[in-house]
């Protein structure tokens, strides 16, 4: 009889314990269901914000030229400008061709450099245009003697 | 072309700016840097005339190899009118700077002439 009663003890505990399983398997599944439906439900509401929208005013003074040079890059006007600007300025600065003097020989070598080594595009029948305009405006100048001082901006030296 | 092996003696005179305005009778202090690539300057010198007269003033010693060395001078002019101030300076080889640039090239390079400031005496 003892035995008998044991046992029926047994099989309640794990009746009970199937039972608690058993619901807390439905509350979770309900728990996930609800979850895939509203992703969103934990996440604030976020106020809706308008895109602001700005106008940039097309500057006119972009190619700007005054006193006969290109005042965005310091390149002397002439035939060939835009060529130039377009062609040299993407990759350096308009100062590494206006601190030069060169001959056709040798600006068609600094060309050829940048195709060779520095992935300078073909410049096709650009380049005649370029050059161009590198030997009259950038030509070779013979001075090697010494200028005499010259605008100089005269100012009181204070203490 | 050849390839440049090291950088020839230069000095620069880094005050005051060049333009300076003074009145007579007071003194100029002037201050610069030297250095002589790979060796040192041993001797700094100024000129208030073109280079015809030179003056020496004291040179640092630089704080370590290949540093820079300052220089500094507190000139007297005699009288009023332009003036350029010169400086020089001297390698531990005996090598000065030039007044000329030399061998002239469009991105100066080697350019070592000396340094010159207008100075206005009124």
């Amino acid at each position: 009889m003892q035995e008998d009663y044991k046992f029926k003890q047994q099989v309640k505990a794990i009746y009970r314990l199937m039972g608690g399983l058993f619901g807390l398997f439905i509350v979770a599944a309900l728990g996930i269901l609800f979850l895939l439906s509203n992703p969103d439900w934990t996440r604030k509401k976020a106020t809706e914000v308008e895109p602001e929208y700005v106008t940039i005013q097309e500057s006119d003074d972009f190619d700007k030229i005054e006193n006969g040079v290109h005042v965005r890059t310091g390149l002397i006007e002439a035939d060939g400008l835009m060529t130039v600007v377009n062609n040299c300025t993407n990759c350096h600065s308009a100062k590494l061709v206006t601190q030069n003097r060169m001959n056709e020989e040798r600006w068609i070598a600094t060309i050829r450099w940048m195709q060779e080594t520095q992935n300078l595009w073909d410049l096709g029948g650009n380049e005649a245009i370029i050059v161009n305009y590198l030997v009259t405006n950038y030509p070779p100048k013979n001075k090697g003697r010494r200028e005499i001082l010259s605008d100089i901006e005269w100012y009181e030296l204070k203490d | 072309m050849c390839i440049i092996e090291s950088m020839p003696v230069k000095s620069l005179i880094t005050y005051p700016k060049t333009g300076a305005m003074i009145s007579k009778g007071k003194k100029l202090d002037i201050r610069g840097h030297a250095w002589a690539g790979e060796l040192e300057v041993v001797q700094m010198e100024y000129s208030i005339d073109f280079g015809s007269t030179w003056q020496t003033c004291p040179i640092d010693q630089p704080a370590n190899r290949l540093a820079w060395q300052n220089f500094n001078a507190s000139i007297d002019f005699p009288k009023e009118g332009y003036y350029e101030v010169w400086a020089r300076a001297t390698d531990s080889h005996g090598v000065s700077q030039p007044m000329l640039l030399p061998g002239w090239n469009p991105k100066g390079y080697l350019n070592n002439a000396c340094h010159r400031i207008a100075v206005k005496v009124t």
